[in-house]
């Protein structure tokens, strides 16, 4: 589904500020993968996301998802296949918006919005039966603002507006990183039974080795721009957080993280 | 009521803009500045296609897209150079002023004669008031309207737009092209902006480039009243709550001027009132949350159902009452107290100037505020909407008349006041904004003031004082209206009149922009800043002059307001005189019952010029010495004087009668017509040859000697000795009136050929007329009886014409001359045994004297006379045709007023009054049984019937006279009474208590004098001023009681008249002006520290000699000087006397109030100036016959003053109560030249004081 060729970007090229965010980057998601990111901070996992999303050009490189180059592609327009949840539960809806006018955004996605009510109550009963399925006792609360909901029910909104048309691919930002822990775990068990249920093509990044492991298929590992150790499924079953660890020293060995940066992994994963 | 719903309509009207911010202030999230730009934007293509003849529905479509095209312009600036939405809007507002104003072509366009979208409704009224209709319409509209947003607010593209404001990242993420959508609402907002414009320029009648300015501002406010009072979030809504923030704000801004409230407070009312609101609506929201959407659910229907209800009240009443008729201000008015409502635009000068003397004008003709007026003063301060505003609340106060200040004041009454009268003043063109096609075709309820500086004048002006300029600069403000048609007319002036002169521009948009225009222009090297009349310019004068005065560039404009340093020379409008003029137009109106219609528009007349000296000698120019003369202000040795130039009238009758006065009269009223009031810009002398024939010649020479302007004859003896004159003296300007006849004495030989210096108005007698009438009263009398004095010119005139007449009509006219009074009875006899069945008197001198015996045999033979002398009527005449001898009168003044105004009197023909009066005697007509026809009585101006008592008798208060006596024509006197009349015109109590003045100069002559003071004693005058000594003594003489206040005398207590000032004759006191002698000596010691002696010729026979020689001593041995004195007896003994002095050696030399020694002065002054002995007399003229200083009396303050203490006694104090005053207002003129003979030079204190200083 995703190709990601000889993929460069650097940022404020030039100027005092510059950053070379990805390095030659060559990365392939399959038709229905799950593949779930880490890295250190500045690795270049968001931006990899952001790549995808087409919220950049990249300066070198070619992107291709479901077989169309989209490397020129703007990101509204890639938007119509591809979803995205955000790190911040405030980014992916209106807050003055009701719930149904919220999914009803989501709905037209792909489709042409011209000036006519589409928002009727055969729509309106489609969008609870499927808010039903959060089980946050939403059903009946549909024309109530989004402003009024908590955090982790916003991000569950977003995340089924994300699901709501099948999208080709699912990108996930630390979606849970900003919750509580009970909504956070309630989140990554939606986003679980969603990409299940409709085999979507799924790439998460996260902070958590739990959900890395928890969850997907394949996980990588992304420092310095480059993806520096891919980690099969088959690998991860067998291993615990404790092994994932180790795995970081094996790669000290491969002097490809030095003793500073396994400190800053085992503080931030453990 | 109209205030209320003229404050809805425009919240109506205004609604679409709110709801425009409203998409882009809460959906985008930026407050949209392009809104000020697009609002014109849809006005001026709106009125520049409806000028077009194009339909107004198909111009609102087209005036949205024009908006909407803004709205695309700021969008894309916003989007893809991804500036700043607010700065965006701003750059895009910045740019469409200069497109705007390229669309409209000019600043402003207006739509009165247009079909607009409003007009054109009108045609479907059902008869209610055009204003309800209006509001009907437009509710409708804002009703669809609310439906169709709130519909879109609900479909795909609509929730879209509103989430794209909300979280414009999600909806990207959503796959929405957010540039796109932004572009989308932006242009849809400033869509619905530009048809607000289009709407509100149509409704108020004329699109303006100011238009917008501010108008963001008032959708903010609308949309966050509305958002503060109706909290949900339901579409319905929040549409319906920018409406009604629209509406709200309108009809808060309403409120403030019924209230009251000057509409400067308006602007921080408004933010009070919105911070209330908003306050307001957050207590409310700590209530419970979830009844917040019910509550404003009801909030909104209870809005909609109230504002439903008012229309339909207002509608409903408006219906059942719209049989009452207005009372138009047209017809007769008794004593009722009389509203107008005043409005000017902003705080400016001349707009205030205007607005005070208007009022000052006002009371002065009688009209006091609380007791018969009542004046509501009001200023837009510079907010054209607000002007409607206030021209609804005037409707509401009912008043009975508007008088608008300034061009756009004008535009917006004209355009909403059909019913009522409107009087403009300060405005420059009002053809320009369709208020009529010329002067006198015009909108029936408008009429007014205007006038524009005459560009060829302020370049007439420039050459004369920069001979040889080529280059000139030129600032103006393009999108000032008037402006703009000022420089056209200057560079109209510069092609036909001097095309060798280039006039380089610096067009500025705003006041901060003049320095540097400026500084451009003088980089071009350019010989002088012409600046016309200019309000953006000139409130940046400062800026001009500093750029100028840093290159010595002159600097010439065309106002007279502002003298401060810097301007050189200037050339406008005294704004005082419009005032006054607009005064009097409204007081035809309002009192006389005119019609505006009627009035013709008219031209302000008082233009002047302004020269600064000093200015001038420091660029070493030099301004010619006529145009410093001819200057009205001038500004010389750090000293502004104002000349109080007036032009000279002279006006000479020949004999006193009550058709002269009638004439005379009229005279006055057309000058006052045209701008021109005795004492304030012209003096007029009245003089009377009292039936003397060389008299006439004596009082003509008289006035030219006295440089008189123009020399007003009246009738015929007069007249002819003018021509005479005229035809020696081509400098002098006559214009005649009130003569019969002015080509049988060869005043000319066609109305076209008359001497280039003279020319007037006749009054032939309308013999044709009277013979029709006498045929139409009396269809079956037919021979018509004449008596006349064949050797009277005049009437051999009329016979001819008569003569010629009867031939068409059939009648028969049989003649009788005489050659002296007595044979008239024997000549009517001779026409009764004639069989004459008419008589009829055409005018005849000879016969008036006898009218007596010609109307008794008349009366009792049953003759029906006729008279063409209206002043016959009451002597058993049945009726008189006379010329209107008024309106002879009024049109000789409006001549005079057109050569005062500049025209050549060579190109003025001379032209006949056709105006007649028609007077019937219905008493004498019974008396001898004759039978009228009712249509003569309807025709009749005057109909005599003892019976009726129809006589209408204006006289409510009892007038009272006064007699003003001078004792003969000597200059000081005139000057003295000038002064108190003028004093009295200042205070209006001449007016206020009804007094009316004779003036009686008694020619020099103590028998007439004395016939005089009789008269006055007889006739019983409430009050008696005098002018000079010996008038003084024989009053004083002939009456004890009458109240007398004396001016111009030397010394009372020599009079005789009293012994000190508080002993005096009980019924008399006055001024006492003795010679300034005292101040002479004190300057002599001041001028020469070191003289000793000074010597004096006097005649002892003089008695004010000898005072002034007593005065003179003893003013020597305060100051040090000895005085030595030679008499003299006459005249020829003067020579003689002086050089006897001179070889005493004098130092200096006296003459002082010597009528025997002035006669010599000349020959003294030339001897003093070969012995270098300085000369001082106490006469003030006397510096031009070569005296070195003289110190006289500024006899003009003495006339004041004297004025003064006759105030006090019209007031009711008793002349034996007030002592009398001495008052010698000094007035101390110098020659400096002759101060280097002397070998002195004039130290600086000294010279500040004078008033008149000779330099070359």
């Amino acid at each position: 589904m995703i190709k990601i060729e000889n993929l460069h970007k650097t940022f404020n090229a030039g100027t005092i500020n510059e950053v070379y965010a990805l390095k030659d980057i060559n990365f392939s998601v399959n038709d229905g993968e799950f593949v779930t990111i880490i890295g250190t901070n500045g690795s270049g996992k968001s931006t990899l996301l952001n790549a995808i999303a087409g919220s950049f050009i990249p300066d070198k490189g070619k992107i291709e998802i479901n077989n169309i180059d989209v490397t020129h592609q703007m990101d509204y327009r890639r938007a119509k296949f591809v979803a995205r949840v955000f790190q911040s539960p405030f980014m992916g809806t209106a807050p003055d918006m009701s719930i149904s006018e919220n999914l009803l955004i989501s709905h037209m996605r792909g489709k042409a919005r011209y000036p006519k009510v589409s928002l009727q109550n055969d729509l309106k009963k489609t969008f609870s039966e499927k808010i039903r399925y959060l089980e946050m006792q939403l059903e009946d609360r549909l024309d109530n603002i989004i402003g009024s909901l908590s955090g982790g029910q916003r991000q569950a909104i977003t995340l089924l507006m994300a699901v709501l048309e099948k999208p080709k691919v699912l990108l996930l930002d630390e979606h849970t990183a900003a919750l509580d822990p009970k909504s956070a775990s309630q989140v990554i068990k939606l986003t679980k039974q969603f990409v299940e249920k409709d085999k979507l093509t799924a790439v998460m990044v996260t902070h958590s080795m739990q959900q890395a492991l928890e969850l997907g298929n394949r996980t990588i590992m992304m420092h310095g721009g480059e993806i520096i150790e891919s980690i099969s499924e088959a690998e991860k079953l067998r291993m615990t957080t404790d092994d994932f660890l180790n795995r970081f020293a094996e790669i000290r060995k491969r002097e490809k993280l030095n003793d500073e940066l396994i400190t800053q992994l085992q503080q931030e994963y453990c | 009521m109209e205030l209320w719903i003229g404050a809805l309509n425009l919240g109506f009207l205004y609604s679409f803009m709110a709801m425009g911010v409203y998409l882009t202030f809460r959906i985008h999230d930026f407050p949209d500045i392009t809104v000020d730009g697009s609002l014109t934007t849809g006005a001026a293509i709106a009125a520049v296609l409806l000028v077009t003849g194009m339909h107004p529905l198909l111009v609102c479509p087209l005036a949205f897209g024009g908006g909407a095209l803004a709205g695309v312009a700021t969008a894309m600036i916003h989007t893809r150079f991804n500036i700043n939405g607010l700065l965006s809007g701003i750059l895009v507002m910045t740019g469409l002023y200069s497109v705007n104003l390229h669309i409209m072509g000019q600043s402003n366009i207006p739509l009165l004669r247009q079909v607009t979208f409003f007009s054109w409704l009108q045609a479907f009224n059902p008869g209610l008031q055009p204003e309800i209709w209006i509001f009907i319409i437009l509710l409708a509209i804002i009703v669809v309207f609310w439906f169709l947003f709130s519909y879109f607010f609900k479909t795909d593209l609509g929730i879209t737009m509103r989430a794209t404001g909300n979280n414009s990242v999600m909806v990207a993420a959503s796959g929405v092209n957010v540039n796109l959508m932004k572009v989308f609402g932006i242009s849809l907002s400033n869509g619905l902006v530009g048809l607000s414009g289009c709407l509100v320029a149509q409704y108020q009648g004329f699109a303006d480039i100011s238009m917008g300015v501010g108008v963001v501002v008032f959708g903010l406010a609308s949309v966050i009243i509305g958002e503060s009072i109706m909290r949900s979030r339901s579409v319905w809504v929040i549409v319906m709550s920018v409406i009604g923030g629209s509406i709200i704000f309108r009809l808060m801004v309403a409120l403030a001027l019924y209230v009251g409230l000057n509409p400067i407070d308006l602007k921080i009312i408004t933010a009070a009132f919105v911070l209330a609101t908003l306050v307001f609506s957050r207590f409310m929201a700590k209530g419970a949350a979830t009844k917040k959407t019910d509550w404003s659910k009801s909030v909104v229907y209870g809005l909609i159902g109230i504002a439903l209800l008012s229309g339909g009240y207002f509608t409903w009443k408006d219906y059942t009452s719209r049989n009452e008729k207005r009372i138009h201000s047209s017809g007769k008015q008794s004593e009722k107290k009389f509203k107008i409502g005043l409005v000017q635009i902003v705080d400016h000068p001349i707009l205030n100037i205007t607005r005070d003397s208007y009022v000052k004008e006002l009371n002065k003709l009688g009209y006091v505020d609380g007791k018969n007026l009542d004046i509501s003063l009001k200023n837009a301060h510079g907010d054209i909407a607000t002007i409607s505003t206030i021209l609804d609340s005037f409707i509401n106060e009912k008043v009975d008349m508007v008088l608008t200040i300034s061009t756009p004041c004008t535009q917006a009454a004209i355009n909403k006041i059909k019913d009522r009268p409107v009087v403009f003043a300060t405005v420059a063109n009002p053809f320009v904004i369709d208020a009529g096609e010329n002067d006198k075709e015009h909108l029936p309820n408008v009429t007014g003031v205007y006038g524009s500086v005459p560009m060829d004048k302020l370049m007439e002006l420039v050459t004369a004082i920069i001979p040889g300029i080529d280059t000139i600069g030129v600032l103006w403000n393009e999108a000032q209206a008037n402006a703009v048609f000022n420089v056209n007319q200057l560079k109209k002036a510069l092609k036909e009149q001097y095309p060798e002169i280039v006039l380089k521009p610096g067009i500025v948009s705003g006041s901060s922009e003049v320095y540097e225009h400026a500084l451009s222009l003088v980089t071009k090297n350019i010989d002088a800043f012409v600046l016309p009349p200019d309000n953006t310019i000139y409130s940046a004068i400062d800026a001009v002059v500093k750029v100028a005065e840093s290159r010595n560039i002159p600097v010439i404009m065309g106002d007279i307001f502002h003298t401060e340093d810097g301007i050189l020379a200037a050339i406008g409008y005294n704004y005082v005189l419009s005032g006054i003029q607009a005064a009097h137009i409204t007081d035809r109106i309002l009192r006389k019952g005119e019609n505006p219609k009627d009035i013709p528009f008219q031209q302000y007349s008082g233009l002047e010029t302004m020269v600064n000296r000093d200015l001038a000698d420091q660029r070493g120019l030099t301004i010619p010495d006529s145009i410093i003369e001819n200057a009205d202000i001038v500004i010389s040795q750090g000293k502004v004087s104002r000349k109080v130039k007036r032009k000279k009238i002279g006006i000479v009758q020949f004999a006193p009668e009550p058709n002269v006065e009638k004439a005379k009269k009229g005279i006055i009223a057309a000058l006052e017509d045209n701008g021109f009031f005795d004492g304030m810009n012209i003096d007029i002398v009245y003089k009377n040859a009292n039936a003397d024939f060389p008299t006439i010649t004596s009082i003509i020479q008289d006035l030219m000697r006295r440089n008189v302007d123009i020399i007003v004859p009246l009738s015929t003896p007069v007249v002819q000795a003018c021509v005479q004159q005229a035809q020696r003296n081509p400098e002098i300007k006559i214009i005649f009136t009130y003569i019969f006849d002015p080509y049988r004495i060869g005043a000319a030989t066609s109305p076209t050929d008359h001497p280039p210096n003279m020319t007037g108005v006749s009054c032939f007698p309308p013999i044709e007329k009277m013979l029709d009438l006498i045929k139409g009263m009396f269809p079956d009398k037919n021979k018509v009886g004449i008596v006349w004095n064949s050797s009277e010119a005049n009437s051999e005139s009329v016979l001819l014409k008569a003569r010629a007449h009867v031939k068409k009509t059939g009648q028969q006219l049989i003649e009788a001359t005489v050659s002296n009074p007595a044979e008239v009875l024997e000549a009517s006899r001779s026409l009764v045994s004639k069989g004459v069945e008419v008589f009829l008197n055409p005018g005849d001198n000879t016969l008036n004297v006898s009218y007596d015996s010609f109307a008794k045999v008349a009366s009792n033979n049953a003759i029906p006379l006729f008279s063409i002398d209206p002043g016959f009527i009451e002597n058993h005449t049945v009726a008189a045709l006379g010329p209107d001898y008024f309106i002879t009168g009024y049109e000789g003044g409006e001549i005079i007023a057109r050569v005062l105004k500049g025209e050549k009197i060579s190109d003025i023909p001379i032209s006949q009054t056709k105006q007649t009066e028609f007077y019937l005697n219905l008493d004498t007509a019974r008396a001898n049984r004759f039978s009228i026809a009712d249509k003569f009585l309807k025709q009749a101006d005057k109909v005599i019937d003892s019976q009726k008592s129809q006589f209408s008798s204006t006289q409510e208060k009892p007038v009272k006279k006064m007699a003003i006596l001078q004792f003969s024509d000597n200059y000081i006197l005139e000057e003295i009474v000038d002064g108190m009349l003028a004093r009295f015109h200042e205070s209006g109590i001449l007016n206020e208590n009804n007094i009316s003045v004779n003036r009686l100069n008694s020619q020099g002559d103590f028998g007439i004098a004395q016939t005089i003071a009789q008269d006055i004693v007889r006739k019983k005058y409430d009050y008696v001023i005098t002018v000079s000594t010996p008038s003084l003594q024989v009053i004083a003489n002939a009456n004890k009681k009458i109240p007398h206040v004396f001016g111009g005398v030397t010394s009372p207590y020599k009079a005789g008249v009293a012994t000190t000032p508080e002993e005096h004759q009980k019924n008399l006191t006055g001024v006492a002006t003795p010679q300034p002698v005292e101040a002479s000596i004190r300057a002599m010691r001041e001028l020469f520290p070191n003289a000793k002696t000074v010597g004096i010729a006097w005649n002892p026979a003089e008695a004010n000699s000898e005072v002034c020689t007593v005065n003179a001593r003893n003013a020597a041995g305060v100051y040090g000087f000895d005085l030595i004195e030679s008499t003299v007896s006459n005249t020829s003994e003067v020579m003689d006397a002086v050089r006897s002095l001179v070889s005493r050696g004098v130092d200096i030399f006296l003459t002082s109030g010597d009528n025997t020694v002035i006669l010599a002065l000349e020959s003294i002054a030339d001897l003093m100036k070969r012995k270098k002995i300085p000369y001082f007399t106490n006469s003030s003229t006397d510096i031009n016959k070569g005296a070195f200083v003289s110190i006289g009396a500024d006899y003009r303050e003495v006339g004041v003053e004297t004025g003064r203490v006759a105030e006090k006694v019209i007031k009711g104090e008793k002349p034996a109560d007030i002592s009398i005053k001495k008052y010698v207002p000094e007035e101390i003129n110098i020659n400096i030249p002759l101060a280097d003979l002397y070998g002195i030079t004039v130290p600086e204190e000294f010279l500040k004081k004078c008033s008149k200083v000779i330099t070359k």
